[in-house]
């Protein structure tokens, strides 16, 4: 049945081969869970890595893109990156605390004003702090972009507190995403995304929470009458690369790797900027009425958010949450 | 390298070497031929863990589980008494009732091998009882086990929706007629084939009669309780209290309970056995579950569904007619050799460009692809719903998809009229 | 003598059934808990897939020991009894070498899992006791087939 070009026969020889031809020297696989071809700029700056790699290694270093899931969900490909079967995950840092678990202080929810707060603080010093945890668990930090937030989705209007309460709202298996909901009233449900869409259609669940390019792909706006604005967790999104495949490269290659990703950064963040405007606008069109939150309800978050900056205190240590707490703070400067 | 693996895979399953084992052995021969390849023995055998780290596949033992309580407390056989009592001696009566409770089943499961193992556990026993022929019970229920993923609602219509950007709710809605279309032709070759092969008229009709005998009031309140399980199912999942997955594991305790309380048909020391039968029907299925999902990645990181899209849109596609039939074809030969979910996934948004450049609606592919997923699955060699029938009736895979060839093609026959004629799918949406 | 005898025979039916029966009365509770009481587990559902990825792993040297793995045997059936003898007992080989090839890379890939402390993500249970179940299955699976393979072989001399 396999006709084409990328015969895998071929592939094969090819990777023998590669030594003498101008055949590319490294195959790096990038793995994801996200939509490729869904208009997100996620999945656009994902095919920037490719193209943008590919062209200043000059065809030396070939870049595969395996999204959809293809080859798992994050944590079975973050685990497959670790041990260096796949060269390159791309996901949000929320799958990583398993193998990292000093990023769940990203879980701690209203931690960034805006995103260019965060961007501030996810390009100066305390990155190089993230990046030796990394490097830690056998991944190099190649890419930390803020994209967007978080945001409730719900089939009922949630205008103050009281509305929140037992509200049941579809979180991800985590601690600390639960404690958040739950001390504002509302009724934390982990469930497993698969069916995320039929338990909204079918009631089991009221309410949900993802960024913008996981509502419109999703197409929960079928199943979500409001979109409330809670921009409660920041939506940080990494690429990360084997440690020991990216110390075996040669400096120039290394070069090209980090100025791609560097580029590709800049223009991910930019992308997200004006998209995420678009996006809104596209669920908007589909019916979805928007709520801002009050300033009660806004305290009411912090609130619950110091009790769930207790606990990851507890987990991880003080230092760390220091560290970043005075990183923000110099950011908003 | 793709190539070799289905070879690989093909001649293990001649020799009779275990299905799991043959597709485990062309799982891992890519990673032992070049110890560069990224599906490594280690990528192979971490994710037959994590390809079973899911909550839907657990559907799959409680399913089981619930269905062999219903049938040693009896429950099956009052629900079937019922239906009997009005359709039993119809030429094909149970069959085709046996069906239509498979459509209903789909309405509550999203998968097929859920769908097969629920209705399976009562039928095939009650058919059996009848005088019908084991291994053709077990074919039937296997093949209209497919709806479970064409009736709403459904896991692959999620993943297509998730992958392409179509919208789910409208997949879900255009699977509607296309389900009831299926299940109408597979009633017909059920009827054909009692036509055809008589029925043990005598046993069916002794049975009529004594239910007739009994007067309906009579066997309604015998059956009463075991009606209101597939109600409490379908409501609990409808109202929103569960989860399709978690529906089966109520109808587990919905059954215990009835069984234990109600009927006194079982009691607690029964239940041991009825788990190690349970034991006995799904252990054989969960492992090549999990391979045929590893050999799915294994053949995306050959690059393998690439190629397989380069070759349909380099010959196919200019011309709609030829594009729908080379898709079917070579959806239909893969589903003989995998479970083609992941497929599904990884072709759909490659292949969904070039078919809407000739017209074909996005929703219209995607029911075309399920269909073929349904098909697929019932497609011997390999095939999911044969894996989940054949322990069912003690009976070997290939002796039933050979017997479910004619149910496979009155459901072919469906595919083809739900492949031309679009607005099979679409009417629903056109409102 | 009879204690190994009855293990022989029952080990990984009792402990299958108790997975199930686990993986039931977790989900149930779940259900119960979110339903009745308006608060959910977080925890139940990672047990129960745990409990279930262990009993897929478990179950393979149970469905060789008894004989319901599931295979596609027309083709040897139709083969004279001496050739068909043959082809089973190199079957039951090939188990062999394929379970035991499993079994000697699975122990480095456990072994992975445990140096890089993975933890699940509700339980916080560490990842390498999931993994774990692989090297208990492969083993229990080597040992079955060899069991049917001494089992054919047996009855080839016989004959
Ligand atoms: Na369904
Ligand atoms: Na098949």
């Amino acid at each position: 049945a396999c006709g084409g070009k990328n015969n895998a026969g071929q592939q094969q020889q090819q990777q023998q081969q590669a030594q003498q031809n101008n055949q590319p020297k490294y195959t790096l696989q990038l793995a994801g869970a996200y939509s490729l071809n869904a208009d997100t700029p996620r999945a656009k700056a994902t095919k920037k890595i490719k193209e943008i790699i590919e062209q200043k290694s000059n065809g030396n270093i070939k870049v595969e893109l395996y999204l959809d899931s293809q080859l798992g969900g994050d944590r079975e490909t973050l685990e497959s990156c670790q041990a260096g079967n796949i060269a390159m995950v791309s996901s949000t840092t929320a799958p990583q605390v398993n193998f990292i678990p000093k990023l769940a202080i990203f879980d701690i929810p209203m931690l960034f004003d805006n995103l260019d707060i965060a961007k501030k603080v996810l390009t100066g010093e305390f990155r190089d702090k993230l990046a030796a945890e990394y490097e830690k668990a056998g991944f190099k930090l190649l890419l930390m972009v803020p994209i967007s937030y978080r945001e409730m989705t719900a089939k009922k209007a949630i205008n103050t507190i009281n509305d929140l309460k037992g509200v049941k709202i579809r979180t991800m298996e985590n601690k600390y995403h639960k404690e958040f909901w739950n001390s504002l009233g509302a009724n934390a449900t982990p469930l497993n995304f698969s069916e995320l869409y039929i338990a909204l259609q079918q009631g089991t669940v009221d309410a949900q929470e993802n960024p913008y390019d996981i509502i419109l792909p999703n197409k929960f706006y079928e199943v979500q009458k409001y979109l409330i604005h809670t921009h409660h967790i920041a939506f940080i999104h990494t690429v990360v690369m084997n440690k020991n495949l990216y110390d075996s490269m040669p400096d120039d290659y290394k070069k090209v790797i980090d100025e791609s990703m560097k580029e590709v950064s800049e223009y991910l963040f930019n992308e997200s900027k004006t998209q995420n405007e678009q996006m809104l606008a596209s669920l908007k069109e589909k019916g979805m009425q928007v709520i801002e939150i009050s300033q009660d309800v806004k305290d009411k978050m912090k609130e619950a958010a110091n009790k769930v900056a207790d606990m990851v205190r507890k987990d991880v240590g003080n230092d760390i949450v220091d560290e970043l707490m005075k990183a923000i703070e110099a950011a908003k400067k | 390298m793709a190539i070799q693996m289905f070879i690989i895979l093909l001649a293990g399953l001649l020799l009779s070497i275990p299905i799991a084992v043959s597709l485990g052995l062309a799982t891992i021969y890519p990673g032992i031929m070049n110890p560069h390849f990224a599906g490594s023995i280690q990528f192979v055998i971490r994710n037959m863990v994590s390809a079973l780290d899911s909550t839907p596949i657990l559907a799959i033992p409680m399913f089981i589980l619930s269905g062999d309580i219903m049938t040693k407390g009896k429950i099956s056989e009052k629900l079937f008494n019922f239906f009997a009592y009005f359709v039993g001696n119809k030429t094909a009566g149970m069959p085709i009732a046996a069906i239509i409770t498979a459509l209903f089943y789909g309405a509550i499961s999203g998968s097929g091998v859920a769908t097969t193992a629920a209705v399976g556990g009562m039928a095939i026993p009650f058919l059996v009882s009848l005088g019908y022929d084991k291994v053709y019970c077990a074919a039937l229920v296997a093949t209209a086990g497919g709806l479970g993923v064409i009736i709403p609602p459904s896991i692959p219509f999620v993943t297509y929706g998730v992958v392409t950007g179509v919208s789910i709710g409208s997949l879900f809605i255009a699977g509607i007629f296309p389900g009831i279309l299926i299940g109408l032709s597979l009633m017909v070759y059920a009827y054909i084939y009692a036509k055809r092969n008589g029925e043990d008229k005598e046993k069916i009709l002794y049975k009529f009669n004594s239910l007739r005998a009994k007067g309906f009031i009579t066997v309604f309140k015998e059956s009463f309780w075991a009606l209101l399980a597939p109600v409490i199912i379908l409501g609990g999942i409808y109202s929103g209290i569960v989860t399709p997955t978690e529906a089966a594991v109520i109808s587990v305790f919905y059954s215990i309970l009835v069984c234990l309380f109600v009927y006194k048909t079982l009691s607690a020391k029964n239940i041991m056995d009825i788990l190690i039968g349970t034991v006995k029907s799904y252990s054989p299925i969960v492992v090549l579950l999990s391979l045929a999902i590893v050999f799915g990645r294994i053949l995306a990181l050959l690059q393998a569904p690439v190629a397989l899209r380069d070759f349909i849109v380099m010959n196919f596609a200019g011309n709609r007619f030829l594009f729908l039939l080379v898709l079917n074809i070579i959806l239909l030969i893969l589903g003989m050799f995998m479970d083609v979910g992941p497929v599904i996934a990884i072709l759909a948004p490659m292949l969904l460009p070039s078919a809407t450049a000739i017209g074909i609606n996005p929703i219209h592919l995607g029911v075309i692809m399920v269909v073929n997923l349904a098909i697929g699955m019932v497609t011997p060699p390999f095939g999911v719903n044969l894996f989940v029938a054949s322990p069912l009736v003690k009976e070997e895979v290939m002796k039933i998809g050979t017997k479910a060839i004619p149910f496979i093609i009155s459901f072919a026959i469906a595919l083809f009229l739900i492949t031309y004629i679009p607005a099979i799918s679409l009417i629903l949406l056109h409102q | 003598m009879k204690v190994l005898k009855w293990l022989d025979d029952h080990f990984e039916e009792y402990i299958l059934s108790l997975l199930l029966a686990l993986i039931a009365c977790v989900m149930m509770l779940q259900v119960i808990m979110r339903y009745v009481f308006n608060s959910s587990l977080s925890w139940s559902e990672e047990l129960s897939r745990y409990a279930f990825v262990w009993s897929a792993f478990l179950s393979i040297g149970y469905t060789i020991k008894k004989k319901t793995i599931l295979r596609v045997d027309t083709l040897v059936e139709i083969l004279p009894k001496g050739i068909k003898n043959t082809v089973k007992i190199l079957v039951s080989l090939i188990m062999v070498v394929f379970f035991a090839y499993l079994l000697i890379n699975s122990i480095p890939t456990v072994n992975k899992i445990f140096i890089s402390k993975q933890e699940s993500p509700a339980l916080g249970i560490p990842m390498y006791l999931i993994y774990t179940s692989t090297i208990l299955g492969f083993s229990l699976a080597v040992l079955r087939s060899a069991q049917s393979a001494i089992s054919n072989i047996k009855e080839l001399v016989k004959k």
